[in-house]
């Protein structure tokens, strides 16, 4: 069986779990390829106007998947946290793909809710559920989840050492140990923070994280953050941050300014992200509260050009330079 | 202390009442103005949806009035206005305020202890479980007249003969509500708006349209934001039906949502071939109702959003599907601070056009049907 995954929303945190699930149990998996125009163009047509990017982005390549996947997975990912959600837009996803696409074909559209208690049974009863729909043999779902469990720790921890998933998915996979240096490899850092569909989409963050590699920085990313830490930070709001991702960057980024590990924070934020909304102002007035360190909101939509992000990048990069160079003492604002 | 809290529709009549019950003095927000939204949007973050922007403003404006504590209710997701109070008090205090805004978050996991202390300290030391919650009562009751009074001003409007004798007793009413003090002078100027309403002279043989709103709550329910959508369909002749009220929504929250209970199985049971889980704010509810207007032989439905509302967004994609299965056109409308009065009245007057047309095409089908004998 052919089952379809798209390269979009949390696939560039999931995908070894996935992947490593369905092949288990003997799937054979189609991924869609890499964004571009035509599937962002694909995405956006004949949909509400006003949803965000990255969900326009999503719909695009499942439209690329229709034609070529005996089934396609789109799972109804509620929460995978302990009192918390990802976006109410991931609570009906599956709803929203179904009902603006004529003739799909069929979906696993299982739902993950660990908002009670963030417990991994819950997670395991929807690997189960989502075992089904390819075999009825209990233990071989059971098998491969755990096995998927497994990939999926390697992965994380990866990420933790500070790896970034585009070092890790895809075709640079190979690479990644001999050429990709992690972030510990360069003397200087910057944070280059929002959702992870948005920086490790080369298409949507035009080679952001390449760009300032290239500039001779590390990258650090929420994903490299550990869990206890952000937990930490994050305890520092008034209220629990429910959203899992909103949650992630703020609290990397307010690690990243408290400990000084970065020289400047670019936080790239999607057009109609209603999380990117809150997080981006809390990052900037908390951050700026907190230390002087450079912070530079980057919206992007589907008119934005490469030349506009390129310029944008190399003067705050520039910037962080010359306050080097002059001892830091320029304000990191205006 | 001075409390004060967000304009939502009707919700300043009832919560006044509760405070002027209480001996806590209020500071009811102007109504919104211009000025409100242009405070709101200067300050919140762009991309912030439209109530948070508004709300701001009436904080604003309270404290300029003497606020010193603003309650507000609060949620744990999964949308964003449980996190409102928090980006609001940092704009606040970066403006250099010193407003606190107290969240009245609903109890997770059944603890309420969190509640009640907050519950507390809006009430200060002179007020027991007992009077706060004959005032609460009281502060419900109104509400509900006030919503029974909004209903029958839907329907009459379309129906009055002499045009514009609704709008008239509303704006008088609109303006006394606000200056009366407490529960029972506030039920007598509702109650004689309401005589005055019945007294309007209609025409009882006239079928208006009917149209039903759906969508985010604070778009339905806030005139000012909703550039008095209620209105303009009236007096363009069409019976409305609001899906959401104030009352309702307190049932559901205040009392049955801090039990953890719902209410609304039909809506639900309405909305599951489309949306069977909760999407956060009243997305599910969106669906549900549409698919219910349908039914009860409406002849279409708006749904109201703000710009970049997350839950109405899902609705928004799933909606055309429902309008295609239910044979009833759905329009929707995105609101934001830009949106303008000519542009919004000519996609209402299009979309009754459409409607009335529609009708006339089926009274001819059923008609030529029946000359056929079918
Ligand atoms: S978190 Fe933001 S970008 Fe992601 S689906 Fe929700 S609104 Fe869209
Ligand atoms: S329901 Fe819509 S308008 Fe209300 S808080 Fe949520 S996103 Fe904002």
């Amino acid at each position: 069986m052919k089952i379809g995954i798209a390269k979009g929303l949390l696939y560039y945190i999931y995908y070894p779990l996935w992947r490593t699930f369905f092949e288990k149990l003997g799937c054979e998996i189609i991924v869609s390829d890499d964004t571009n125009k035509n599937i962002l163009d694909r995405g956006i047509k004949d949909f509400a106007d006003d949803a965000c990017l990255p969900l326009k982005l999503f719909r695009g390549h499942i439209l690329e998947l229709a034609s070529k996947s005996d089934v396609i997975f789109v799972p109804r990912l509620v929460s995978v946290a302990k009192h918390e959600y990802i976006c109410p837009k991931f609570c009906g996803l599956p709803e929203m793909i179904k009902n603006s696409i004529a003739h799909l074909p069929p979906i696993i559209d299982e739902t993950l809710n660990m908002h009670k208690n963030g417990s991994m049974e819950e997670m395991r009863g929807f690997f189960m559920s989502v075992g089904r729909h390819i075999t009825n043999d209990k233990s071989a779902i059971s098998e491969a989840y755990s096995e998927a469990v497994k990939a999926q720790r390697g992965y994380d921890a990866l990420l933790r050492s500070g790896f970034l998933p585009i070092d890790l998915l895809g075709d640079r996979q190979d690479k990644a140990f001999r050429e990709i240096k992690s972030a510990r490899d360069y003397s200087q850092a910057i944070g280059i923070i929002g959702h992870p569909y948005v920086i490790y989409d080369n298409y949507l963050s035009m080679g952001l994280i390449d760009k300032v590699r290239q500039a001779g920085y590390g990258v650090i990313t929420p994903e490299n953050v550990a869990d206890d830490v952000i937990d930490e930070e994050a305890d520092k709001l008034p209220k629990h941050m429910f959203y899992t991702f909103g949650k992630n960057i703020y609290a990397s980024a307010m690690h990243m300014i408290r400990s000084k590990s970065v020289k400047g924070v670019i936080y790239m934020s999607a057009f109609g992200c209603g999380v990117d909304a809150f997080i981006t102002e809390l990052v900037q007035r908390r951050g700026r509260r907190l230390d002087n360190i450079p912070i530079m909101i980057l919206n992007i939509d589907e008119h934005t050009g490469q030349a506009g992000v390129d310029t944008r990048v190399e003067a705050f990069l520039d910037m962080i330079k010359w306050r080097d160079q002059h001892e830091g003492d320029v304000p990191a604002y205006r | 202390m001075k409390v004060t809290f967000p304009h939502i529709g009707n919700t300043y009549i009832g919560v006044k009442a509760v405070f002027d019950a209480l001996g806590v003095e209020v500071v009811v927000p102007p109504l919104c103005t211009s000025r409100t939204l242009e405070l709101g949007t200067r300050y919140a973050p762009e991309m912030a949806c439209l109530p948070l922007k508004v709300t701001l403003g009436n904080y604003i404006e309270s404290i300029e009035r003497g606020a010193d504590t603003i309650a507000i209710t609060g949620s744990c997701g999964p949308c964003r206005f449980g996190y409102y109070g928090v980006v609001q008090q940092e704009i606040l205090n970066d403006l250099g305020y010193d407003a606190e805004i107290l969240i009245l978050d609903p109890p997770q996991d059944g603890d309420f202890k969190p509640l009640f202390s907050r519950l507390a300290k809006l009430g200060g030391p002179n007020v027991t479980a007992g009077k706060a919650i004959k005032a609460g009562y009281l502060g419900f009751k109104i509400i509900k007249e006030a919503d029974e009074l909004d209903r029958m001003i839907l329907k009459v409007r379309p129906r009055e003969i002499d045009k514009g004798q609704t709008d008239a007793i509303w704006g008088k009413y609109r303006a006394d509500v606000i200056k009366a003090f407490g529960p029972y002078e506030i039920l007598k100027v509702i109650r004689r708006a309401k005589d005055e309403v019945r007294a309007i002279k209609i025409d009882k043989t006239f079928q208006p349209l009917k149209i039903g709103l759906v969508g985010e709550i604070y778009t339905l329910i806030e005139p000012f934001v909703n550039l008095n959508v209620e209105q303009k369909l009236g007096n363009l002749g069409v019976e409305v039906n609001r899906s959401i009220d104030l009352s309702g929504w307190v049932i559901d929250n205040i009392f049955l949502g801090l039990l953890g209970l719902s209410s609304e199985k039909r809506i639900k049971k309405a909305a599951k071939p489309y949306l069977d889980l909760c999407v956060g704010g009243h997305g599910r509810e969106c669906i549900g109702n549409t698919v219910l207007y349908s039914r009860k032989g409406y002849d279409g439905v708006i749904q109201l959003m703000p710009f970049g509302c997350m839950p109405e967004i899902v609705a928004e994609t799933i909606l055309p599907q429902v309008s295609k299965d239910e044979n009833i056109p759905v329009m929707t409308l995105i609101l934001d601070e830009m949106t303008g009065e000519a542009g919004y009245q000519t996609r209402l007057e299009a979309f009754v056009d459409l409607l009335k047309r529609k009708r006339e095409k089926e009274r001819a089908k059923k008609h030529y049907g029946l000359l056929l004998g079918h």
